[in-house]
């Protein structure tokens, strides 16, 4: 009612001050907001309360008091005695606004400005405090997801330091390994997980990943010793975390696919060896009859039936190199046939030249895999061409060579030829259409790997095969 | 302008009402807006519709009070009427549910009532359940609403000191833990506030409170702070001690707002009749009676220099002022009569907060008295 004392005044502006510099203890925007509505109501009085934004056209308003709806209808007028205006720098483009209905005095523009300076303060280190709790929560979220794939992931997983203690497992580990969490994290070191044939590599690897990681292997198997000594086949995969000199290591216990690894070797094995004694079985009889052959033509005069015999000698002796071949290779489904050419030819020509000096054998072929299933009619090809130069080529002693090619292309096929420069092939003679037996095998062998047969008959006489190995 | 007032302490709820409004429309004729105080002895509905019938379909505003305020002095039990009839006169009333659930919203939904009914000015009389969880709250959403273009006066209701329910009134009916608001326009009202407290001791922080209940004091426990400005104090004791000291906390201009101790918790947290906010700095009060009376008299003076020919007084008093007064109350009323003339129509309520403002903004004093003169 009466005009204030000074006494009065100075109190009323100490109160004031206090309860200005208290909205600095608040944390909330939506507190620090609230409260410092209601002291500019309380304190000063003040008709119209606006914080906003003003980067926006249409202003965001951040708090308002007296304005209806916040629509703001009052008119900001920076040269009105009765209103404060007051930017806050450190918050960029907040802005305060408040109008009394009396002017402002120089008293109340000092306390107005302190107050604005102590929301502004506010505001700023509650942003912070939010900035640091969003920081707080993202790196609590990512610990928490980064704990759960450690504790989830259904493998052994520890965290490694460089003096190799185990600073932290996980349940799975505590499960492979037999001790607790209690009896493991920083009390024991990896080595006493390691069986001792293992134990100077790893050692040697977990120096060295500390030095040049990418020079230490990140996957290996090694023996694992849990708490009763029982030995475990394991799977270690360990990288380094960037930047410390901590490891992170998980272990699968392999000993179960270990178990199953030996059990299908051995199976593959027996299957082997299996296979190996079909393929001798399959030569030794094909050899059988061979012998028996040569036996039986013992008692042949006929020189026709003879040959005949002999043709079929050789076939069967052809067919049981295939199989010799077979079970003497690494593969068994697959011979160097490139080798069993260089055999089977040196063979034919010691079987069929008495007085080798005469002809010469030249042989000019790769050392080639073939599948059998391609193997056995093309052994059986190469008798009946190389039989024939033999045979035919070289009549009353004459000499000559013979050439015998097998080589692949670039295109990836095959080519085989078989040439003499001997009497030459009759001319009256279609060799696709003719009594020969053993050019009829070469022409149906040939249709069945589907190879392209021609003959030249420029020079001697030169049989060229092409075909491309069919998938079986 | 014609304006009537009359009161009444017949016991019968029917009668008294009656009574109260017969005696106000031999002078205003068939009213625009009738006041309407009751206190809590009475069948608020029956005292209600009493006034109702008699008024037509005049606007009623009013509240439940802590006595009625009449020239004769103070009724514990009693009606007071002031109607008001004028061709000028323009007048809206909301009344709001929900005061405790949501103050602010219950607050800005009566102010958005009063303006969509096409006002830009005038006084609105605002009377809140004054046992309600935050009024402050629900006079700050009505103000938000509605801005300073307005005067604002009024009172919290409440009942003879049990606590235990309040009712305000419209001429929609009769409602409690609500808001009922009134404005009128077309008349010119003068509003004065003022309580005669003055601080005792040094100032104090409130360190700790929640709504109306007040924690800590100086970062110890209330009533320790309390014993420690003031002296031992007989823990039975408290409320005649609380009423002789209530907390004031000033403004940047030194004017104090007065905040009423109401009872001690088991705690020795102290309840108040208003929310007190965290962090405020404030005194204990002390006040002289005769101070309190020339203070009341200052206020009448203020509103009367403006007011060219006076039609009438409403009179809002805090009921903890008036018992701390006891029988000097009436020199209070006599004070303010003396200075606006023995002969104006003069009615109002004990209340529980008042409605009124030192500066553009109303707030919710304790142990205050507001006097509207139109």
């Amino acid at each position: 009612m009466n005009e204030k004392s000074y006494n009065e005044l100075a109190i009323a502006e100490l109160s004031s001050l206090y309860e200005i510099s208290s909205i600095l203890f608040l944390r909330s925007k939506e507190e620090i907001l609230k409260e410092a509505v209601e002291k500019a109501i309380r304190l000063f009085g003040v008709r119209h309360f606006l914080l906003f934004d003003k980067k926006t056209e249409d202003m965001d308003v951040i708090a308002s008091w007296g304005l209806k709806d916040s629509k703001i209808p009052i008119k900001i007028n920076q040269k009105e005695m009765n209103q404060f205006h007051f930017s806050f720098k450190k918050l960029g483009n907040l802005e305060l606004f408040m109008e009394q209905s009396e002017p402002i005095n120089g008293r109340e523009k000092r306390l107005y400005i302190m107050y604005a300076r102590s929301l502004e303060n506010a505001l700023l280190n509650s942003k912070n405090i939010e900035k640091r709790k969003e920081a707080e929560k993202a790196l609590k979220d990512s610990e928490i997801k980064y704990r759960t794939i450690f504790e989830y992931t259904g493998t052994a997983i520890a965290i490694v330091s460089k003096n190799t203690t185990l600073s932290l497992v996980n349940t799975e580990f505590e499960k492979l390994s037999g001790y607790s969490k209690e009896e493991i994290e920083n009390k024991k070191s990896w080595t006493e997980f390691v069986v001792k044939d293992d134990l100077d590599r790893m050692m040697e690897y977990h120096n060295l990943r500390r030095i040049e990681p990418d020079k230490a292997p990140s996957n290996y198997e090694f023996g694992f010793i849990d708490r009763n000594k029982k030995i475990i086949n394991a799977f270690l995969t360990v990288t380094i975390f960037p930047g410390t000199n901590n490891s992170l290591l998980s272990v699968i216990d392999i000993t179960d696919r270990k178990k199953a690894e030996d059990k299908v070797k051995k199976a593959l094995k027996e299957k082997e060896m299996l296979i190996k004694e079909i393929h001798h079985r399959v030569k030794n009889n094909l050899m059988v009859i061979s012998s028996l052959l040569n036996l039986q033509s013992q008692y042949i005069k006929d020189k026709e039936a003879l040959g005949i015999f002999k043709e079929s000698q050789s076939r069967a002796n052809s067919m049981a190199l295939i199989h010799e071949k077979l079970y003497r290779s690494t593969d068994l489904k697959r011979i160097n046939f490139g080798e069993y050419i260089r055999t089977l030819t040196t063979d034919l020509y010691h079987n069929y030249f008495i007085n080798p000096g005469l002809i010469k054998l030249n042989m000019d072929v790769e050392d080639i895999m073939l599948d059998v299933n391609t193997s056995v009619p093309l052994g059986l090809i190469v008798n009946e061409l190389v039989s024939n130069c033999m045979k035919h080529a070289f009549p009353d002693g004459k000499s000559g060579e013979i050439d015998v090619e097998f080589h692949q292309n670039v295109d990836g096929e095959y080519t085989l030829m078989v040439r003499d420069d001997g009497v030459g092939f009759p001319d009256d003679l279609d060799f696709r259409n003719t009594d020969s037996l053993g050019l009829q095998l070469v022409n149906s062998l040939t249709e069945q790997i589907e190879a392209e047969l021609s003959l030249d008959r420029s020079r001697g006489t030169a049989f060229k095969i092409k075909f491309k190995e069919q998938e079986y | 302008m014609k304006v009537g007032f009359g009161y009444s302490n017949l016991e019968d709820s029917k009668q008294a009402g009656i009574d109260a409004i017969e005696n106000a429309l031999k002078y205003s004729g068939k009213p625009s807006l009738t006041f309407l105080f009751t206190t809590d002895a009475y069948d608020q509905s029956t005292v209600f519709n009493s006034v109702k019938n008699a008024v037509g379909d005049s606007k009623i505003v009013g509240f439940c009070g802590g006595g009625i305020i009449t020239p004769e002095g103070v009724l514990r039990q009693g009606v007071g009427v002031l109607t008001i009839t004028g061709e000028k006169l323009h007048i809206e009333t909301t009344l709001q549910k929900g005061l405790d659930q949501n103050p602010n919203n219950c607050g800005e939904i009566a102010g958005q009532d009063i303006i969509k009914a096409g006002f830009d000015k005038g006084t609105v009389f605002v009377f809140p359940d004054g046992f309600a969880a935050n009024v402050p709250e629900a006079l700050r959403g009505l103000y938000n609403v509605m801005g300073p273009d307005f005067k604002y006066a009024g009172g919290g209701a409440g009942d003879n000191l049990k606590f235990f329910k309040t009712y305000q009134f419209t001429e929609k009916g009769v409602e409690s833990e609500s808001l009922a608001v009134a404005i009128i326009d077309g008349i010119e009202i003068q509003i004065g506030i003022g309580h005669g407290w003055k601080p005792k001791m040094d100032p104090m922080v409130i360190t700790n409170s929640e709504d109306k209940r007040v924690i800590e004091i100086n970062g110890i426990s209330a009533f320790d702070s309390y014993c420690e400005q003031i002296g031992d104090i007989e823990i039975e004791k408290f409320p005649e001690y609380g009423m002789k000291h209530p907390l004031g906390f000033p403004d940047i201009s030194g004017n104090y707002l007065i905040r009423d101790p109401l009872n001690l918790n088991s705690d020795n947290s102290i309840n108040f009749v208003t929310e007190v906010p965290k962090n405020a700095v404030g005194n204990i009060m002390e006040g002289e009676i005769p101070d309190l009376i020339d203070t009341a008299g200052q206020v009448a003076l203020k509103v009367i220099q403006n007011v060219e020919k006076p039609n009438f007084v409403l009179l809002f008093d805090c009921i903890s002022r008036y018992l701390l007064m006891g029988e000097d109350f009436e020199k209070e009323l006599e004070k303010i009569k003396e200075v606006i003339g023995p002969d104006i129509p003069l009615i109002g309520a004990l209340t529980f907060g008042e409605v009124g403002s030192y500066t553009d903004v109303p707030l919710l004093h304790n142990k205050t008295t507001v006097i509207v003169l139109g």
